[in-house]
Formats: C-alpha cells, structure tokens, sequence
C-alpha cells in the first residue's frame, strides 16, 4: 500500500497538470489567435474608412474622388501623401486597401473595357 | 506489487493521451468556430465598405454618363442641349452601364430608376430617383442603402 501511494499522488498530479493545461492553453491561443484576427479586420475596416473619408474631402473646387477616377497623378500623390500622414496618425503603416471608383466613360477603352477601376491605395 | 506498476503506467498514459486528444480536439473545435465567425465579419465590413463607395461613386457615374452624352451630341456645354427628353434617355443609357459595372466588378446592384434633368441657362440638374434599394448580396446577409441622387453640371462642369 505505501508503494501504491506516490504512484497514485503522481499520477494524480499528471492528470491535475495536464487537465489543467487542457483547458487554459487552447483559451489561451485562442485569445491570442483572436486578438490578432481582430486587429487584423479593425485595421482593414480603418484603412478603408480613412480613404473613404478623404476621398470624399475637397482638393481646390472638386473632391479627390474626381481627380482619382480620371488618374490626375499629381493630384494622386498629393492623396498618398495625405493618407500615408492619417495612417501614420493611426498606426497604419504599411497597409493597403483597394478601392472601388468609377471612371470617366471615354477612359473605358484604357481600363480593358470595364467603367470601375480597383486602386490598390496604401503604403 | 511489481505487477501493478505497469497497469499504472499503462493507466497514466492512457489519461496523458485522452486529455491530449481532448486538448487537441478542443483547439480544432474552438479555431474552426472562430474563423467562421471572423470570416463572416470580415465579409460584412466588406460589404459595408462596398456599398459606402458605390454610394460616393454613384454621383460621379451620373455625371460621366451626362458628360459623355453631351460628347456624344457634340454639344460643349449643358446650354447647348435642345430636346431634353432625348437627351435624358441617352444618359440613362449610359447610366445604366455603370449600373452594371457596379453589379458586376463590386458586387452592388443599382436599382433601375427614373433619370430626368431640369435645365436652366448654363446650369443643369439631374436626379436619378429610384422606389428601390441600393442592395449588397451576400449568402447570409443584405445591405440596403438610398440610392437617390442630385447633381448639378455647370457648363460641363460638375458642381461639387
């Protein structure tokens, strides 16, 4: 019987720790896996309402969406520049998003037929 | 004694390989629940995003229809424009283009809707009115926003 006890106390002793690790290391990267995912989508959602926002903003009488559709580049970089100072504001760094615009009809031709170009804006 | 040793073992390692199963089990569970539930979110942002740029490119899509009718026509400027009802329907026309260029490249339906411009001199208001619903299709989910707009063309300029 004394022989019996240590073992039994050990074994006891595994299934407490590893019972005990069953149940906090998958909570555990779960929330971690979650976090990042998270993150992930809010920084996606944020990129895409900053360009949203300043796209709507005014650059002298139009707004950039205008000089963005008809792919005015110096008015495009300006548009970087001010995004790249918002997604800095916002720890946003490197983060691209694509955007939707429809553009002028006589530049169908150049846009493979199509009237919506995908701007893949960020940086 | 000697012999319970081994059942023992064997016992405790048969609970170390359940729990692990279990612990792994749980894991695949929990991450495939996650990632659905993300992925849902995501295509949700998404589709908000979508229907937002639509709804700001929507007046731009008016107003390159009106200005490619007016190329079109030959016509310089809005004043130039003599049969309005004409003129109305080749909008449309085009209007109707970007409408499925939208429904097509991103994924958003422009309802079918009533276009009429009102002239006065140089200026020219156009509407586009429709009793239907800006929509973003998605298996388990729709979004709906007013797809009702005005602009006014000054010239062939559009006045922002």
């Amino acid at each position: 019987m004394k022989a019996i006890a240590p073992m039994v106390i050990v074994i006891l002793g595994i299934m407490v720790v590893t019972g005990f690790l069953a149940m906090t290391i998958p909570l555990l990267t779960m929330r971690i896996h979650i976090s990042i995912i998270l993150n992930e989508i809010y920084d996606y959602n944020t990129m895409d309402l900053l360009v949203l926002s300043l796209v709507s903003s005014k650059y002298d009488e139009h707004s950039y969406y205008k000089y963005l559709s008809e792919g005015d580049t110096q008015v495009t970089t300006t548009f970087l520049q001010k995004l790249s100072i918002l997604q800095k504001n916002f720890g946003l760094e490197g983060k691209y998003t694509n955007f939707y615009v429809f553009i002028p009809y006589e530049r169908k031709s150049e846009n493979l037929g199509k009237l919506v170009r995908v701007l893949n804006i960020g940086g | 004694m000697k012999g319970l040793a081994p059942v023992i073992i064997a016992l405790g390692a048969a609970v170390i390989v359940l729990v692990t199963e279990a612990f792994l089990f749980n894991t695949f569970i929990e991450q495939r629940i996650t990632r659905e539930a993300i992925a849902r979110e995501t295509e949700f942002l998404q589709g908000v995003d979508k229907v937002e740029m639509v709804k700001r490119g929507l007046s731009f899509a008016l107003y390159y229809s009106l200005k490619e009718a007016l190329r079109k026509n030959g016509y310089s400027s809005v004043s130039n424009i003599t049969d309005v009802n004409s003129f109305e329907k080749e909008v449309e026309a085009i209007f109707i283009e970007y409408a499925e260029a939208s429904r097509e490249e991103i994924g958003v339906t422009v309802p079918a809707g009533n276009l009429s411009i009102s002239l006065s001199g140089d200026l020219a208001e156009i509407k586009f009115t429709s009793s239907s619903m800006l929509k973003y299709n998605s298996t388990w989910f729709e979004i709906f926003d007013n797809p009702n707009i005005t602009i006014s063309v000054k010239g062939s300029e559009l006045v922002e």
